[in-house]
């Protein structure tokens, strides 16, 4: 195990946005550490929190979220407790992010040279000519061709993989101790896929960058990951190394997302599909949020799904499950 | 009857079942009640029925006949001041809320007549407009080619003027009156209608039901008036609501200037128009006609946003 | 970007075209005779056979198209009846003053309503940004004839003998004259060339003159009396202009790309200045063009309300007086300048906006 102090911890994280239908927990009770040079995957469906919990880690929460409870360490810094100024330094610059879809989350009136220099000459105070040459070493490194005339390019000029490889520069320039990646291959071709992984993998080991990967993808998780988080409605229901994970899931939701994977080479009746839909995160259930859906719950019932939240609780070293079916005495 | 007709015949009855076209009455219940839970649609149509309102009822609301000068009938003097009693005028004295106007006539019940006639002005020139509008725009759009290059290169001709100023030379032409204003209005804001119509049309006659429509042997003029146009309402109604606006402002404009409505209407840019010298003497005599005017504007401009927003639902961001 | 200016311009040119025609129509449809309409009802047998001769009312229409063409591009638009001098040289005196009264109004309402979209965007439904938009809603519906009277009535009565004071009329104080800058530099003009009409028509800009001449007595007396006008005129496009910027610049605090700017650790301000506010103007810019077709609008009507001697005042003062070459002069000259600056605005646009600068 890593012995070494975690360079982010996030504690207890809640996140809730006051809308007109009631108060939503996006994120609502997270928790994990995360260690020099691994790669994290925070997985589960769309609306389950994922990217929210990445949003607060960079202070970037859109209107009308609200952390209302937790704490985020970046080593000894508490994040929540910066002021923005001092935040503003950090953002971009020792955490840095990269999003779903290059093609707009690029700035489309200027180009991509200058929003690469841009990250440059706010973070290390570089003049734009010293900011411009670093940015063409940049983006040598993640491998664009012809650096000196993509430069100048304008984003709507650059197919998406490409855009996807600007962002990772960007996110790279200051070679950062944290990277969140929040679905970056979602947008992609499969073919492009493949090629930005294998570079996020090369730029991780170079750099020896500590990874959030958030991803809906199993396949993606089985690649990349070290450990691996499942959430659901706003919590974490599993935690685990990824061998574990996909050798022995415990979870009932982690089980019905491994076998809504096809596997290639065996022999597979059918593709099961998660019956039912997440709930409302204004509306949720009372007991275990994913028992309205669970098909285990059936086989074996127990009265307090339905009535008491169940805790994450530790089933094996560094193996931990929400679930009354598997923590219940 | 062939077994082509009525596999036709249930063929369209099927299209018209999935709501594509058929009654559209759902959609614009739906609508409506979208509208009324947006604020400036509120506002806007509280405005507008207490306007039609008094439209309708202004000779029983009016004091006095908008018409009636005065002399001898009260003691009153020529642009006297407004008396409120309520205010602390004197009691002895008539009451006149907004005051005398320059032919000694009850300025407030003239105002009153004004809502009639400033609604009348909004309501005929924007149906001209939308008609001849929507009837070029459909055309240009539907069938395309030279004629859709004919009408468009004239509207963008039309647009090609300051509105205001192309309506003010073309009353300079026809001679200055009410009707002229009106005409000059209405055509110089048709260009608007003819434009989003044939850019609507344009969007609406690629669809399959369209095409469906085409395959039974519609002819041009029922596909392009009962297919496409009603699906291309949506814009039209928002910018006509909003021309209204438009179109009281303008012909306000064109009164002041002495070139629509001629005196005795009581017509608000007239009214305004023709005391404007007075403004240092007799403020009263400008400002509420110009209040009246702008009041009335702001009840379509407000309509129109809601409409927008309850219309488009791509909109509803905020 | 040069392709795409060509296009836009091959677009402009026919639109001139059709304005050149649609005046010459009009101009056709006048009720009675063509030459007791252009040169008055006084005209003389014999000067209406020199009138036909010359503007070809016996041959066919295409010709008397031609010929009045022919006229208008060389910037010939005949005589005034009223004041019996070349049109032309009206519009070089009239002119300027509404070119600078629209062009002070534009700037104000720009700078005015960009601010007051940006602070009501940044503070979203906070009260500064309903107090904002309920005032553009009021800005927008207000008729400019009477917002202009009733701030004559505000700044020239209710503040008389404040510092408030403003005047109410004209365009300069009595006693105080502007002195053309080419005077005050002492050059000859040659009489009657197009280079001595264009410093003529310069120097009838008197803010601008009196700038150039460093005669600030004028430029202060010049500045005063435009400052209700200028307020009246605007406040409309401003209103609008605001309106605009705020729901643009709300959009674009959603996009992705704002999103980046904040994770690359800008602070919001920068967000906001760097990133967002230039693509949010975009949509801004293409409204300006329009707005300036409004302010040409107002300005007749400003100027008439504030007894100003633009080219507004004398339109109107010419339809009463049927003075048609005045109309038409001042019609085709105002229609002109305006689509070209929209052709300008346009051309900016495609410029500030990469995607289409590279078509």
């Amino acid at each position: 195990m890593n012995a070494a102090a975690p360079i982010l911890t996030v504690k207890d994280l809640s996140t809730w946005f006051d809308t007109r239908a009631g108060t939503a927990k996006a994120v609502d009770g997270v928790s994990f550490e995360l260690h020099a040079g691994e790669t994290l995957c925070v997985v589960g469906e769309s609306g389950c929190g994922k990217s929210i919990t990445a949003l607060s880690i960079m202070g970037l929460i859109p209107r009308p979220g609200r952390i209302v409870n937790g704490q985020i360490l970046f080593k000894e810094l508490d994040l929540l407790a910066l002021k923005e100024r001092e935040f503003a330094k950090v953002r971009g610059n020792r955490i840095s992010m990269i999003f779903q879809d290059p093609s707009s989350a690029l700035n489309p009136v200027h180009t991509v040279g200058d929003q690469i220099a841009e990250v440059f000459t706010l973070h290390m105070g570089l003049s734009s000519a010293e900011a411009h040459k670093s940015a063409l070493g940049v983006m040598k490194a993640v491998g664009i061709p012809d650096p000196e005339t993509r430069m100048k390019a304008y984003p709507h000029e650059m197919s998406g993989g490409m855009a996807q490889r600007i962002m990772i520069a960007m996110a790279l320039a200051c070679e950062p101790e944290v990277l969140i990646a929040d679905e970056p291959t979602t947008a992609l071709d499969v073919t492009i896929q493949a090629q930005i992984l294998e570079l996020m993998r090369d730029l991780q080991d170079r750099f020896e960058t500590a990874t959030i990967l958030i991803t809906h993808d199993l396949g993606i998780v089985a690649e990349m990951a070290d450990r691996v988080a499942v959430m659901y409605a706003g919590q974490v229901v599993e935690f685990a190394d990824v061998v574990t994970l996909f050798d022995n899931p415990q979870h009932p939701y982690t089980r019905a997302l491994m076998r809504s994977i096809p596997t290639i080479g065996a022999e597979q009746e059918m593709l099961e599909v998660i019956e039912g839909r997440v709930p409302p995160l204004t509306n949720l259930p009372k007991g275990c949020r994913f028992a309205p859906r669970c098909a285990e719950r059936k086989e074996t019932p127990d009265p307090r799904c339905e009535t008491e939240a169940p805790e994450l609780i530790d089933i094996a070293a560094a193996h931990s499950c929400r679930c009354w079916l598997r923590t219940g005495q | 009857m062939s077994a082509l007709s009525r596999a036709s015949a249930q063929y369209s009855e099927k299209i018209d079942t999935e709501g594509l076209l058929g009654d559209p009455k759902p959609m614009w219940r739906q609508a409506i009640s979208r509208l009324l839970a947006i604020r400036s649609g509120q506002i806007g149509l509280v405005i507008i029925l207490i306007l039609l309102f008094i439209a309708a009822f202004a000779d029983v609301i009016s004091p006095y006949n908008p018409q009636q000068v005065l002399i001898g009938v009260e003691q009153v003097k020529k642009r006297d001041a407004p008396c409120v009693h309520f205010l602390g005028c004197d009691t002895a004295k008539p009451q006149h809320i907004m005051g005398i106007d320059g032919n000694v006539r009850d300025e407030y019940s003239r105002v009153l007549h004004g809502t009639r006639v400033s609604l009348t002005i909004g309501l005929t020139t924007v149906s001209a407009a939308l008609l001849f509008g929507v009837f070029f725009g459909a055309v240009s759009g539907y069938f395309g080619g030279w004629i859709d290059m004919i009408i468009m290169r004239l509207m963008d001709v039309i647009l090609g003027f300051p509105s205001l100023l192309l309506a003010i030379a073309i009353v300079a032409v026809l001679g200055p009156g009410i009707q002229n204003a009106l005409l000059a209005i209405s055509i110089v804001t048709l260009p608007q209608y003819a434009r989003v119509t044939r850019a609507s049309v344009l969007s609406v006659k690629e669809l399959d039901f369209v095409a469906a429509s085409k395959v039974m042997g519609a002819s041009h003029r029922h596909i392009l008036f009962f297919r496409v146009l009603p699906n291309a309402m949506t814009p039209i109604v928002v910018l006509a609501t909003l021309g209204i606006a438009t179109a009281i402002l303008d012909a306000a404009g064109l009164s002041f200037l002495g070139l629509g409505a001629q005196p005795p209407m009581p017509e608000w840019g007239t009214m305004l128009g023709s005391e404007r010298n007075q403004i240092f003497s007799a403020p009263h005599l400008v400002f509420f006609p110009g209040i009246a005017i702008m009041i009335t504007v702001l009840g379509f401009n407000l309509l129109g946003d809601g409409l927008r927003d309850a219309l488009d639902p791509r909109l509803n961001h905020s | 970007m040069l392709g795409y200016a060509l296009r836009r311009l091959l677009i402009a040119i026919p639109v001139l075209f059709g304005i050149l025609i649609v005046t010459f129509v009009m101009a056709r449809s006048i009720p009675g005779d063509p030459c007791k309409a252009m040169l008055g009802e006084k005209a003389s047998a014999a000067t209406c056979e020199a009138f036909t001769q010359r503007f070809g009312f016996d041959q066919p229409i295409t010709t008397q198209l031609y010929i009045y063409m022919s006229d208008v591009l060389r910037g010939n638009f005949g005589d005034s009846i009223r004041f019996s001098r070349p049109v032309t040289q009206l519009l070089v005196e009239r002119f300027p003053m509404t070119i600078e009264l629209a062009l002070l109004a534009l700037i104000v309402a720009t700078f005015a309503g960009v601010t007051l979209g940006i602070i009501a965007a940044r503070k979203h439904n906070s009260a500064a940004d309903v107090t904002t938009m309920i005032g553009a809603n009021i800005g927008v519906s207000m008729p400019v004839f009477w917002l202009g009277l009733m701030l004559a009535y505000i700044f020239g009565v209710i503040f008389k003998d404040t510092i408030f004071w403003l005047p109410p009329s004209g365009r300069l104080s009595a006693g105080i004259s502007s002195v053309p800058f080419y005077e005050v530099w002492g050059w000859q003009l040659a009489a009657d060339s197009g280079w001595s009409k264009f410093l003529e028509f310069l120097s009838n800009l008197y803010i601008f003159n009196a700038l150039v001449t460093f005669n600030w007595p004028v430029f202060w007396d010049a500045v005063r009396h435009m400052i209700l006008p200028v307020l009246a005129l605007a406040t409309i496009p401003m209103s609008v202009i605001a309106r605009m910027t705020r729901s643009s610049l709300l959009d674009v605090l959603g996009r992705d790309y704002v999103r980046t700017a904040r994770a690359k650790g800008l602070l919001e301000t920068d967000v906001v200045r760097k990133h967002a506010l230039g693509n949010a103007m975009l949509p801004v810019v293409t409204i300006l063009g329009l707005q300036l077709g409004a302010l040409l609008s107002g300005a007749v009507l400003t100027e008439s309300v504030f007894g100003l001697a633009g080219v507004g005042r004398l339109l109107v003062e010419a339809i009463f007086a049927r003075d048609y070459p005045i109309i038409q002069g001042v019609t085709v000259t105002i229609a002109v300048a305006y689509v070209v600056i929209n052709l300008l605005v346009d051309l900016s646009y495609s410029y500030l906006d990469p995607r289409i600068r590279q078509q």
